[in-house]
């Protein structure tokens, strides 16, 4: 019984961001939210050049997904329109912005001042045995078609000046309707506007999909400061010895400029007077020595 | 892969890197004391020779008293 209440309560827990999250999605429907966090696993699709088009009709949750180390800014432009499309047309669309982001907050700008966004949640997910923090967006806007041309952009700019930030880009739940009839067909392409100096763009066809994982400098660093700090040493210790030698011959020098006086001192003295010297000195210690 | 590998050369490049200094370290060291010897016999040649004839004399006395003390002991 006890086990069957624990199950229990483990799925409600489980359940319980579920439920926030659909529960702050006003628009309903943002399932795919609910399963990303749930699955607590991110399934990336990159697109290799950039661009990701298609014709479907009023709902898609398809995904445009972008995963790169940003070093400038990186402008995303999502291009709806449709054939059709007359002067006059409501033209509505909404949908759920995912940006993960390390540790430096990313500017996200939609529709300039003509859309709204709201931050709706951040989460947590794991990406490659790491943590990610995801800032969930949603957007929406409504246009009233009055000229041509009959598209429009979802322009999104992620301002990344830092270098090592990974960050991507995930669009989903992108709904749209013309005149509120969601069975209308759109052309819907996505597009990486500026190119920038994001070097990882090219190399994004590799497994690493561009993830560029920080250093773990705990070991490295550690063995080579240690290597630096013994070769600092090593080197002041052959100074020292270099110094040590010059410094001594100097000191011989000197010394040497010492015996001239001294012997010249000693000679001053009658030679009875030094030999007596000698010996008392000679007479002294043994006697000291044989005393004891 | 290469964070390992990185790992393990900083490893040995440490290790030698400690090798090297002891044995420098043991050189410095043996450089000292025959600097230091170096000093000491300048300082004794600067002496006058009835001086050093004397010392050494005195010198091989207290040996031969330690030996022959020790003798007449055994």
């Amino acid at each position: 019984m006890k086990k069957k209440i624990v199950i229990f309560l483990s799925v409600v827990v489980a359940l319980l961001p579920l439920s926030c999250i659909s529960a702050s999605a006003d628009s309903g429907g943002f399932t795919y939210i609910g399963a990303f966090v749930a699955n607590n696993n991110v399934t990336w699709q990159t697109v290799n050049t950039g661009i990701f088009e298609g014709k479907t009709p009023g709902n898609v949750t398809s995904v445009y997904t972008y995963l790169s180390t940003v070093y400038s800014d990186c402008d995303f432009q999502f291009k709806l329109g449709h054939e059709t499309i007359v002067m006059g047309d409501t033209f509505t669309y909404s949908g759920i912005i995912g940006v993960p982001y390390g540790t430096t907050q990313i500017e996200l700008n939609c529709f300039g001042s003509y859309g709204h966004v709201e931050l709706l949640n951040t989460v947590r997910c794991s990406f490659q045995g790491e943590e990610v923090t995801y800032a969930i967006y949603k957007f929406s806007r409504t246009i009233n078609w009055t000229s041509a041309p009959y598209t429009s952009d979802l322009h999104i700019i992620l301002r990344g000046s830092h270098s090592s930030v990974r960050t991507g880009l995930q669009i989903y739940n992108l709904q749209y309707t013309v005149n509120n009839d969601p069975s209308v067909a759109l052309d819907v392409s996505a597009n990486k506007i500026n190119q920038g100096t994001q070097s990882a763009i090219n190399g994004q066809t590799n497994e690493t999909y561009g993830y560029q994982k920080k250093p773990s400098n705990n070991t490295d660093s550690g063995l080579s400061s240690g290597s630096n700090l013994i070769e600092s040493l090593t080197d002041s210790i052959s100074s020292f010895n270099s110094s040590l030698d010059s410094n001594v011959s100097n000191l011989l020098v000197s010394i040497d400029g010492y015996k001239n006086i001294v012997h010249s001192v000693f000679n001053i003295l009658p030679a009875l007077v030094q030999y007596l010297l000698v010996f008392g000195l000679v007479f002294l210690v043994i006697r000291k020595v044989v005393g004891r | 892969m290469k964070g390992i590998f990185n790992a393990i050369k900083d490893f040995f490049s440490l290790i030698i890197d400690i090798f090297e200094f002891i044995f420098k370290a043991l050189i410095m060291l043996f450089n000292l004391l025959y600097q230091g010897l170096r000093i000491l016999l300048n300082v004794i040649t600067i002496l006058p020779t009835p001086l050093l004839v004397g010392a050494s004399a005195l010198i091989v006395i207290c040996i031969l008293y330690k030996i022959l003390g020790r003798e007449s002991n055994g």
